[in-house]
């Protein structure tokens, strides 16, 4: 998983976050940006009698011309476009010639930002339409032009002298500190249990059962992301198809919602497997973005079908309820009946995900993962396995969204599955841990609690012992979640392997320099493919 | 003996420099032969060529009297052509016996629901058969290890454990000796032999080092410029004029 497409993605959550706590924007009802030329969206012109174009459109056509001759004139004609040409394919040769290549990537960015700034005030009159065209091309050329996608990750010449990523997981550790951990951290599970259920009202109720159900969908995460070291960014669809399905298969065909829990799960599966088969061989962003495309595809085309987003009669109602569960004497109608029936969903899907990590497909991902090429030499098929990590994440997901709306009691894309989110959620994922079940499950806890318990003044107000907290300063705005842990992914370059499994590695080493009174515990990394050129 | 390999007229281009040029070699089962040849000669592009990893321009790759030219890697691999790689390629995440565990489960074939139910660790079976190769590898007391911690030479026992463990018919073996010093050159050589002679695999051999190559293989191919340019008994390609002139210019024939 490349560094560089996680902190890209944590940015693009914070970002936008941040500007709109700094200028604290509220919407404008009605009101239809007129563009960047007077009466842009009123002035028509129908040259050749087949399409008025509006004065928006035009300037947008003629400033994506210029843009385009521009770029390819710096890119062509300019030391400076050579010199982004010459990073991209070895920022370290060319920092070998005396180029800054930090300082060319910044422009770089900087750049594209620009032009990214340029095409948002350009398409701000066209703002409230979500085409889905331009998603469905994008996925076709992925798949379907192989020599767009091409890696040029090979052309460096001193890709070699990399040391190897650094593992993410410690294989080694005391195994009776492992139990004793382990067990400290049921007891602590356990007593947050019992306040809760004795002592916990609804909105705590309703929040801790939104972190266990969540947490099931964020070990889809940790499956595509974590063990196959692919990015996904259509969870949130995956997820959306559990849901819809739960209701779909309730309200026309009055089946039980655990029933279509497993069904939903089951169609999100094979729509996953199905999604796999043609990006199986993309790798990298391309999967990202193909993944991406395919969520905002689902968004805008998907949801709209009555069998999808809609009811069987449409004029009749617009809510889609979910009723809860009965499992013979046990009506999960009650909140804490239905958080402790989570709570076992959640067990068992964890567990299975670990020995998921541990079965045959399990090493053969994390073989690929570690080596593309060393894992094929020794037989391992890297489209087959793509397509099972697919295909299972997907049905943890989709179990995971039906458990949503089943929780909710209601279907809601909007607020729980639009591609957004699934960007959110592979954040909090990444920055808790992405290759253990410990960190969707932070993850989760962190989506749902985060606000009430810190952003709120809860905890602080706990500890001062004072309801009023700190005066004028909580409670915080919700925006900071997506703030703090999308900058959070800035760690994941130093820290791959999150911030659970950084505090575990670091009370560990301490530990051994205590045993052994050295220094530093870790072996040298010796293992440094140094200077060897292939022919 | 019949051929486990035999390659016609391998082409393959990069650009427009020819890196092989009608490249045909032949190698018998049980066999041990090497392939010499300076830096740039072509050496690993046949070894991608062999395995699939580089699509070949022309010519034909027969495995086992079968033409496996179109056969994806996985594929030439599972048929039994076993790689270890001249820039060292191991799993970064996993442990010294993971890697053997992983090759062992894909030649036994797909059991990703036994797996589940058995519940995934490796079996007694899969920990003595991956320990009883570390042993004979020397690396028996870091079975448990992660692979950062261990040194290249190492690293490279444990690629050509990980590769022996798929049963090869043919081991392609890229520069073993790179990192190793002299003494664990000739333990590799003679660890090689012994597994050699109990599977009775064929062996090819790309290495500089060629006291190795004098002392380990029958036959040799002499390779420069993606031309085969001598090839017979190895102490014959090694004393040949091409050899010296391949490595040292014209300088080193005498005129």
């Amino acid at each position: 998983m490349r560094p560089k497409l996680v902190v890209a993605i944590g940015l693009s959550v914070a970002l936008p976050a941040i500007i709109d706590v700094v200028f604290n924007f509220k919407p404008r009802g009605g009101a239809t940006p007129e563009g960047i030329i007077p009466r842009g969206n009123k002035v028509f012109y129908d040259v050749f009698k087949v399409y008025a174009f509006s004065r928006n459109e035009l300037v947008a056509m003629g400033a994506a011309v210029l843009a385009m001759v521009v770029l390819a004139a710096l890119f062509r004609f300019s030391a400076l476009g050579l010199r982004m040409r010459a990073v991209v394919e070895s920022p370290r040769m060319t920092e070998l010639n005396g180029i800054d290549a930090d300082r060319v990537s910044a422009f770089a960015w900087a750049l594209s930002s620009l032009f990214a700034g340029l095409a948002g005030v350009l398409i701000a009159p066209r703002f409230n339409t979500t085409p889905a065209i331009p998603f469905v091309v994008l996925f076709g050329i992925l798949v379907f032009v192989p020599s767009v996608r091409r890696s040029r990750a090979s052309a460096d010449p001193l890709a070699g002298v990399d040391p190897p990523p650094s593992s993410l997981t410690t294989a080694v550790g005391d195994r009776r500190r492992s139990i004793a951990r382990r067990l400290i951290g049921v007891a602590v599970a356990a007593a947050i249990a019992v306040v809760l259920f004795t002592r916990g009202d609804s909105a705590w109720l309703f929040l801790v059962t939104q972190a266990v159900v969540l947490s099931i969908v964020f070990l889809s995460v940790t499956v595509i992301t974590g063990l196959a070291g692919r990015i996904s960014l259509c969870q949130g669809a995956f997820a959306a198809i559990g849901g819809f399905a739960v209701f779909q298969l309730a309200d026309r065909y009055n089946v039980p919602v655990v029933v279509g829990a497993v069904i939903g799960a089951v169609i999100a599966a094979a729509i996953g497997a199905l999604l796999a088969m043609p990006i199986r061989q993309l790798n990298g962003i391309w999967v990202a973005i193909a993944t991406l495309a395919f969520a905002f595809f689902f968004d805008a085309v998907m949801v709209k079908f009555s069998w999808v987003g809609g009811t069987k009669d449409a004029a009749a109602t617009t809510s889609l309820a979910v009723p809860r569960p009965v499992l013979g004497p046990w009506d999960f109608a009650n909140d804490k009946a239905f958080l402790a029936l989570c709570v076992v969903v959640l067990v068992i899907v964890a567990f299975a995900v670990s020995q998921f990590a541990r079965s045959s497909t399990g090493l053969q991902l994390q073989a690929l993962r570690g080596s593309e090429v060393a894992a094929q030499s020794i037989g391992i098929s890297p489209a087959r396995n793509r397509v099972v990590a697919l295909a299972v994440s997907a049905f943890v997901a989709g179990l995971g969204g039906a458990l949503v709306v089943i929780h909710q009691e209601n279907v809601n894309y909007a607020k729980n599955f639009s591609p957004f989110f699934a960007l959110f959620w592979l954040v909090l994922v990444v920055t808790f841990g992405v290759r253990t079940p410990a960190g969707a499950i932070g993850g989760a806890a962190s989506f749902s609690l985060f606000e009430k318990v810190i952003l709120q003044g809860t905890i602080i107000g706990w500890i001062l012992r004072d309801p009023d907290r700190v005066p004028g300063l909580f409670p915080l705005s919700a925006k900071w979640s997506f703030i703090l842990f999308g900058l959070g992914t800035i760690q994941y370059a130093k820290h791959p392997e999150g911030l659970l499994e950084m505090s575990r590695t670091r009370r560990e080493s301490r530990r051994r320099r205590r045993i052994e009174g050295v220094v530093s515990t870790t072996a040298a990394p010796v293992l440094s493919n140094v200077g060897e050129g292939g022919t | 003996m019949s051929a486990v390999l035999r390659t016609r007229g391998i082409n393959k281009r990069f650009a427009g420099i020819r890196a092989l040029d009608s490249v045909d070699i032949d190698v018998e089962q049980g066999e041990r032969v090497g392939l010499i040849g300076p830096n740039g000669a072509g050496k690993t592009t046949f070894f991608n060529c062999i395995l699939g990893i580089l699509r070949c321009d022309g010519g034909s790759v027969e495995f086992d009297g079968q033409d496996i030219g179109d056969l994806p890697v996985h594929d030439r691999a599972r048929r039994g052509i076993g790689r270890t790689f001249q820039r060292i390629e191991l799993f970064p995440d996993s442990t010294v016996r993971d890697h053997l565990v992983i090759a062992d489960r894909v030649r036994r074939g797909g059991q990703f629901w036994r797996d589940l139910m058995r519940l995934g660790r490796p079996r007694p079976d899969e920990i003595a058969r991956c320990d009883e190769m570390l042993e004979l590898l020397g690396l028996g007391e870091l079975g448990a290890e992660p692979i950062e911690r261990l040194s290249l030479g190492q690293g490279r026992l444990v690629e050509v454990g990980r590769a022996l463990m798929t049963g090869p018919k043919l081991l392609l073996l890229d520069e073993p000796s790179s990192g190793l010093d002299r003494r664990e050159t000739a333990a590799l050589a003679q660890t090689l032999r012994e597994v050699q002679a109990e599977r009775g695999f064929a062996i090819l051999l790309v290495e500089h080092d060629i006291e190795l190559v004098a002392s380990f293989t029958t036959r040799s191919y002499l390779l420069d410029f993606g031309r085969t340019l001598v090839d017979g008994s190895t102490s014959d390609v090694i004393a040949s004029a091409e050899m010296r002139r391949a490595y040292l210019g014209d300088a080193g024939v005498p005129s």
